[in-house]
């Protein structure tokens, strides 16, 4: 497999902070790969996302999708860059409430200019994938949590971004619907081959992931990879790995 | 922490939120106390109102002014209650009783008012003696702007009385208001979501036939006698068109506006657009609340409009009518020889050798018999005038119009054929082609036959009314019969129209000469009779405007101070700052659009009723009823724009912090 992503020596320091976010942290996503990022509050989770995802910028290193070097985009050009190549999901969810789910599904296909028909196909087609077909004429304020995170998850979706973010994207929901949300992540990404990056503190979550990086106070401190076992037996692993370093916190 | 502190410190973190209340409670204030000052001011009050009609209109304006802002002042209180909710449902949870909450916001309202207030009395004042200053400038009045003083004392009892009732009364409606609300309810209303609302396509079809309705009733006036206004009456039709225009209005914004969103909704080619897909979902989910305001804002601009487009042209119209009515510079009927002898030479000796020009008309007034006589050949009959025809010889009207600078249409005449000045414009020439038969004296009848009308009259309505032309040798003929004849003496030409040197002259010479009049003095008089008049509409009109702005204003940010977090999200979806520009301009310029296009098109309509009913249509140039009214909507449009562009500014601003 080659990178999708190329994260060399980034750091990420905040005015009137005296320990840097991110500190000299480097490694590689690769295509068509599910990454989970682990660590406690406070580790960088979260800041490596929203300088990965063009939010915010780093301090220092370099970030590489592609030919594109993500670290000097100016706003415009990342707005662009986030509109043509990256997807998000968020544990708020962050749908639109005065939208229905239908259209929301729909915002970033219009951003790329499609067509109607093209855009109402693939909304359809993403809703059944993510069981929410029947919702489509409703807003957000009329769903369930696990239905309006499967909605947030199938507009990430529905423009085929090359790489998907997922901060948290299971914090706020009861298990089932975390469970259906994961199941349904995974099968995005061994179907279409959607590279995803998904932020969690949650080991369940992390266990539908193929590769953990483990950060602690701004540093990438251990990686766990799953190499073909089965969810289960790598959940464990994932758990163990966590006891360890939560005991040497 | 006592509550004065807690509402001090409040006021003082919030400082940029409050002084847009503060700015707009202080801008109403002005003027009113603008507008108390100068109506209880005795000086100027004396020099433009000798019958009390002046006063009169004051006190009448004074109730609307006075209700608008109690009526903005509540709208305001309730906005900033509306923002507020989640704040003081916290204190509620903290444990601070409603009492309490009631007597931090009265402690607000008090700081917010009374520094209104006080900023209102400083502005207004300043704007009164400005005001003053201007009326003395245009009206000519001899009044000494410094015995003026600058704070009326007179006018601030009222004004702090006023602000006392206004406070007592929105302490009831927020005691009200958390009365009816618990702790829950008041966390919760701020981002309360609207229940949704269902279009009816039978209400928005009946709110369009209201509207339509309205608008032909309204259309209806320039039918004349043969209108509904004239064979019903005035009083029932206006009601029923003022009825189905606010209902029609209620209607088609609450029901017809919906239905156009969903259209647009259901449309997915249309709607699939980076700004569509955000606004009209967005706008449609509001619709609940924004059609109130819209319908507010609808007649709010609409009765702006009328009213000032309506006042503008009711000073316009007849200033410029004056071209007709007295087409000279200076005309009188020659009463008595001598008396008109001494007048000219004492005009030509005052104005000393300065250009001008005098001529003598004689006008034969005769009766005549026909099937299709006109409408002037009777016009005040019952008055002073008989009816009559005054016939004037083409060569001097040729003449005279040509000392007035105009060029004559007239064609030549043969003995047959005649000319009519037409008093009220005729497009369908319903007169030409009618036969007269003229008694030109010793049982003899004449035939004419009108060969042409025109408006171009030469000699003022005063002293003729129905000028028929004739031919030279028709006229020599009539003249030999022996008729009343009717002397005119037309002075024109150097600055006898522009300044009123000759006419001051003429009269002293000749005071007692009723028919003496002057396009100088006609002018002046529109002038002064109806500065005032227009000056109070003016406060009205401005008073209206700022509620209006004000509301947009507050409206639209509210709506992107609620609407931040999505544009965060639409911003991490890949929208770039212009887009985000681009959604919140259009978000903004539904709610001022909606309210303009349709706030003209009830004036519109409004104004022609108006033209119609209480204007004599003498000139027959549209242009001269279009002018006036874009003049008034080009001032309103201006300030509308200028509000747009501030709130704009002010709601990208709001969005500026964002990512």
């Amino acid at each position: 497999m080659s990178a999708l992503l190329q994260v060399k020596d980034v750091t990420k320091v905040y005015k009137n902070q005296s320990s840097p976010a991110l500190d000299h942290v480097s490694f590689d996503v690769e295509q068509g790969e599910f990454l989970g990022i682990m660590g406690a509050s406070g580790s960088g989770k979260t800041t490596l996302l929203n300088v990965l995802s063009t939010i915010d910028t780093p301090t220092s290193g370099h970030i590489v999708m592609g030919e594109t070097h993500i670290e000097k985009l100016d706003q415009g050009q990342a707005a662009d860059f986030r509109k043509n190549n990256l997807g998000f999901i968020f544990q708020e969810y962050f749908l639109l409430d005065s939208l229905t789910v239908r259209e929301n599904i729909a915002v970033p296909m219009t951003l790329l200019h499609k067509p109607a028909k093209e855009i109402d196909e693939k909304v359809a087609g993403l809703a059944e994938l993510f069981g929410i077909g029947s919702q489509l004429m409703k807003y957000p304020g009329e769903l369930s949590g696990g239905q309006r995170q499967r909605a947030a998850a199938a507009r990430a979706m529905v423009k085929r971004p090359p790489l998907i973010f997922a901060d948290e994207p299971t914090g706020a929901l009861d298990s089932s619907s975390a469970t259906e949300l994961l199941a349904a992540l995974a099968e995005v990404n061994r179907a279409l081959g959607t590279t995803i990056l998904m932020v969690t503190h949650d080991p369940y979550a992390a266990s539908y992931a193929d590769r953990i990086l483990y950060f602690k106070d701004g540093r990438m401190i251990s990686e766990l990879r799953r190499r073909h076992a089965e969810r289960r037996r790598f959940y464990e692993a994932i758990m163990q790995e966590s006891a360890c370093h939560d005991g040497n916190r | 922490m006592s509550l004065k502190a807690i509402a001090f410190r409040n006021l003082k973190r919030n400082f940029s939120f409050y002084s847009l209340y503060l700015m707009s409670v202080s801008f109403v204030l002005t003027i009113y106390f603008c507008f108390t000052s100068f109506s209880m001011n005795e000086i100027i009050m004396e020099k433009i109102s000798s019958d009390g009609r002046v006063e009169m209109m004051c006190d009448a304006v004074a109730v609307f002014i006075m209700a608008f802002v109690v009526f903005y002042m509540f709208y305001s209180n309730g906005f900033f209650m509306r923002r507020r909710m989640k704040e003081l449902g916290i204190y509620t949870l903290l444990g601070y009783r409603k009492t309490d909450i009631l007597c931090l916001l009265t402690i607000e309202n008090i700081f917010v008012c009374f520094g209104g207030m006080i900023a209102g009395i400083l502005a207004g004042s300043l704007l009164h003696i400005g005001v003053t200053a201007g009326i003395v400038a245009l009206l000519g009045l001899t009044v000494d702007i410094g015995a003026i003083p600058f704070i009326n004392a007179r006018a601030v009892s009222p004004i702090f009385l006023f602000i006392l009732a206004v406070l007592i009364a929105l302490a009831l409606s927020n005691a009200i208001l958390l009365l009816k609300s618990t702790p829950l309810d008041l966390i919760r209303l701020e981002k309360k979501a609207e229940k949704p609302v269902g279009p009816n396509t039978a209400v928005s079809v009946i709110g369009i036939i209201f509207l339509l309705g309205g608008y032909i009733l309204a259309l209806d006036m320039v039918r004349g006698e043969r209108s509904f206004w004239t064979t019903i009456g005035f009083s029932p039709v206006a009601l029923l068109t003022l009825t189905l225009a606010v209902t029609g209005t209620i209607l088609s914004v609450s029901s017809f506006v919906p239905l156009v969103c969903r259209c647009m909704k259901n449309r997915h080619g249309l709607l699939y657009q980076e700004n569509r897909i955000i606004v009209i979902p967005r706008f449609m989910h509001r619709i609940r609340s924004n059609a109130k305001s819209l319908i507010l804002l609808i007649l709010l601009v609409a009765v702006t409009l009328s009213v000032f487009g309506a006042t503008t042209l009711s000073v316009w119209y007849p200033y410029r009518a004056v071209e007709r009515i007295i087409p000279s510079a200076i005309e009188y009927r020659v009463e008595r020889e001598q008396q008109s002898e001494q007048a000219l030479k004492a005009l030509s000796e005052g104005l000393g050798g300065r250009e001008y020009q005098v001529r003598e008309t004689n006008l034969l007034k005769i009766t005549a018999a026909s099937d299709r006589l006109p409408d002037e050949y009777n016009i005040s009959k019952d008055g002073v005038r008989t009816p009559g025809f005054e016939c004037m010889r083409l060569t001097d009207y040729n003449a005279l119009l040509s000392s007035q600078g105009k060029k004559s249409s007239v064609p030549e005449l043969n003995d047959a054929g005649c000319v009519l000045v037409k008093y009220r414009p005729d497009p369908k020439n319903s007169d030409v082609g009618a036969v007269y038969h003229l008694n030109i004296g010793n049982g003899a009848i004449a035939d004419v036959t009108v060969v042409q009308t025109t408006l171009d009259n030469a000699i003022g309505f005063a002293n003729s009314v129905a000028t028929l032309l004739v031919s030279d040798r028709l006229y020599q003929t009539i003249s030999e019969g022996q008729p009343e004849r009717i002397r005119i003496v037309s002075v024109n030409g150097g600055t006898a129209r522009s300044d009123g040197t000759a006419y001051t002259i003429l009269k002293n010479a000749m005071p007692d000469n009723p028919w003496l009049a002057s396009a100088w003095q006609r002018r002046a008089e529109i002038v002064r009779l109806n500065s005032s008049t227009y000056l109070l509409i003016a406060f009205a009109t401005i008073i209206f405007l700022i509620a209006t702005g004000s509301i947009l204003y507050f409206q639209n940010l509210s709506a992107i101070a609620y609407d931040r977090d999505d544009y965060k999200i639409l911003r991490r979806m890949g929208y770039n700052r212009r887009m985000i520009k681009r959604c919140v301009c259009r978000q903004i310029q539904i709610y001022f659009a909606i309210p303009y296009a349709m706030g003209i098109l009830h004036s519109s309509f409004a104004i022609i009723c108006y033209k119609s009913a209480l204007m004599d249509d003498v000139l027959g140039r549209v242009n001269e009823v279009i002018l006036p009214v874009v003049l008034a909507v080009g001032m309103f449009s201006a300030v509308y724009f200028l509000y747009y562009q501030i709130t704009k500014y002010s709601c990208l601003r709001i969005l500026g912090q964002v990512g």
